[in-house]
């Protein structure tokens, strides 16, 4: 394969990722919704038909912009909306990291070969590192949530 | 592919197990010291975790812990108005139903009240109940839960599962309490007066006058206009959702009325003493609901009360009535008249239009308790319903409202205005409504 052609294909697959992405959202909007005009107005909305407002703390970004009122300022899940973002882009898969290709090779990933590092081992690290994540995933279970309402 | 052999594969499951264990053995055992809950109180250590600043936004945790520890055969249940004022100290209640603990929480629904008071009846078989319901309660609103309320927590017969796992491990092993211990280590210097009292009631007079508080800054004239405000929007909305919900309901869902016929029906079979009561709230609450519209609603809700109560005496012949009693309405107690602009003077009777002080409450339960312990509440200060009674109570309400209006015309317009949404930002006594937006 060409370099020309490497690039026209990379091209393509990163296109193809965006337009599967954009298709699962707007299906997940019919799945979530009660009614089909409920979902509607919602794909609506996130189209912009509702305008456009920024979260106060990212106001000053894009002066000339309205910003939101009221007391939830959303632009730190912004920011971690992002960073999760790009870690379902690029960061590996459950199949990079195990190096799982499946029979015959089925479930191989297309892309080179990721760096060892990041490779799952039976090592004591990953041990370690698994069993951190799982006792935080038990942790999380549990929630203690707050009431903050005098008035009634 | 990776090849493994069994023996790594078993000794990876063992270190990851290990570890999660470890993990949460720690943090299990940080939250135990630290108890940020004041579940506990195993160690209290002189700046470490002696203030325990997260107990107050988690009181329905707080107060099903409580119960354990105190055992109460008396409760009270109901909102932040009981939670309030009501006096678990009051004369009034039946020995036999010492100790007496008030159960009431902010936002409290009846399907919370039900629950909780289940909750203390299996710690401890209770003597003596006061059901604090507010109007809104008795309708056929959807019953529901706040956030914070989890029955998990709570004990009730044939609960299978140890109070041990489903809620102490549960709770010590959270993130959520972890968080909360850190904030409780950090928070050591930070000396707030504490408003919880070990019976369970808040006190007002810590609880207010915490430096910082609105009531100190507004002041209470202010404070009391600043409730009336947000009172406006919390109806509004309140109003906005059951209309967007439509009258339709599941027809397997239970309403708010439901559950306080659950928690009649409960006292009944289990033969606690159950006294209800509408509390008191002051006459603004009463004339925002009506400039909204909403006045039927206050009325049909005691015909709800009463009609059940009724229907249970019917069912009950050979036990006394449940008894109901009604303190709102336009009253020398309810019709307070708010200090003087400008004056930082306070309410004799109430901190603001929805929160009356304990000395009503008092009255409250001398005529519940059927008590004259040289206080004297006002004659013209509650009224006990029944079938029999209702309608001319009513007629009477809606004729002390009238009159109301006429004595107090600035009161009954600033209402309007309220609602209307032309209200200035401050009241100006010498101004009845003025225009424009704030």
């Amino acid at each position: 394969m060409t370099a020309r052609e490497e690039a026209t294909g990379d091209r393509g697959r990163y296109l193809s990722h965006a337009i599967t992405f954009v298709a699962v959202v707007v299906a997940w909007v019919f799945f979530r919704a009660t009614d089909l005009g409920s979902a509607i107005r919602m794909l609506g909305a996130m189209f912009g038909s509702n305008g456009v407002q920024l979260p106060p703390s990212l106001g000053s970004l894009w002066p000339g912009t309205a910003v939101a009122a009221g007391p939830i300022d959303s632009g730190v899940a912004l920011g971690v909306s992002a960073v999760l973002l790009a870690l379902a882009w690029f960061g590996p898969n459950t199949q990079e990291l195990t190096g799982y290709v499946g029979p015959d090779g089925a479930n191989a990933s297309p892309t080179t070969p990721r760096p060892r590092a990041i490779q799952w081992q039976p090592s004591v690290a990953w041990a370690v590192a698994v069993g951190c994540l799982f006792g935080a995933a038990l942790m999380l279970m549990s929630k203690v949530s707050e009431f903050i309402y005098f008035q009634f | 592919m990776l090849s493994v052999t069994r023996s790594t594969t078993v000794r990876y499951c063992v270190i990851a197990a290990s570890t999660a264990a470890a993990l949460l053995a720690l943090v299990v055992g940080i939250n135990l010291v630290v108890d940020p809950f004041g579940t506990y109180r195993l160690v209290e250590l002189e700046g470490v975790n002696l203030q325990k600043p997260a107990v107050h936004h988690r009181v329905r945790l707080v107060k099903a812990n409580e119960v354990r520890q105190v055992r109460p055969r008396g409760i009270v249940l109901g909102t932040s108005r009981s939670h309030l004022g009501l006096r678990p100290s009051h004369e009034g209640w039946d020995p036999e139903a010492r100790p007496v603990y008030n159960l009431a929480f902010d936002g409290a629904t009846t399907k919370e009240m039900y629950h909780y008071l289940v909750h203390a009846h299996t710690v401890r078989p209770l003597r003596q109940v006061v059901l604090g319901l507010d109007t809104y309660h008795a309708t056929l609103a959807p019953a529901t839960t706040r956030p914070d309320f989890d029955p998990y927590l709570l004990d009730s017969p044939g609960f299978g599962v140890p109070a041990l796992i489903r809620s102490d491990l549960r709770i010590l092993s959270s993130l959520d309490t972890a968080r909360a211990s850190l904030a409780t280590l950090g928070a050591q210097n930070d000396r707030q007066p504490q408003w919880f009292a070990a019976d369970g009631q808040r006190l007002g007079d810590v609880f207010f006058r915490r430096p910082g508080e609105p009531f100190e800054q507004l002041g209470p004239r202010g404070y009391f206009e600043e409730i009336d405000r947000l009172e406006v929007g919390f109806k509004r909305a309140g109003r906005l959702a059951a209309s967007a919900g439509g009258t339709a309901r599941p027809a397997t869902s239970e309403t708010s009325l439901d559950y306080i016929k659950r928690i009649v029906a409960f006292c009944r079979a289990e033969r606690i003493d159950l006294r209800v009561i509408v509390v008191p709230e002051h006459v603004h609450q009463l004339e925002i609901t009506a400039a909204l519209g909403e006045w039927r609603a206050i009325e049909e809700a005691k015909r709800a009360i009463v009609s059940l109560l009724t229907e249970d005496a019917a069912q009950h012949p050979d036990a006394p009535p449940i008894p109901l009693w009604d303190f709102t309405g336009y009253s020398s107690v309810t019709t307070e008249a708010l200090p003087p602009s400008g004056s930082r003077a306070e309410m004799r009777f109430y901190w603001d239009s929805s929160h009356f002080k304990s000395i009503v409450g008092d009255f409250v339960l001398d005529r519940v308790f059927g008590l004259n312990d040289g206080r004297t509440a006002p004659p013209d200060f509650g009224v006990r319903l029944t079938a029999s009674t209702i309608e001319s109570a009513l007629a009477q309400v809606r004729a002390e409202q009238l009159a109301y209006r006429r004595a107090n015309p600035e009161e009954a317009a600033w209402i309007r205005t309220l609602v209307e949404g032309d209200t200035p930002g401050r009241r100006d006594t010498n101004t009845v409504a003025v225009g424009g937006h704030r």
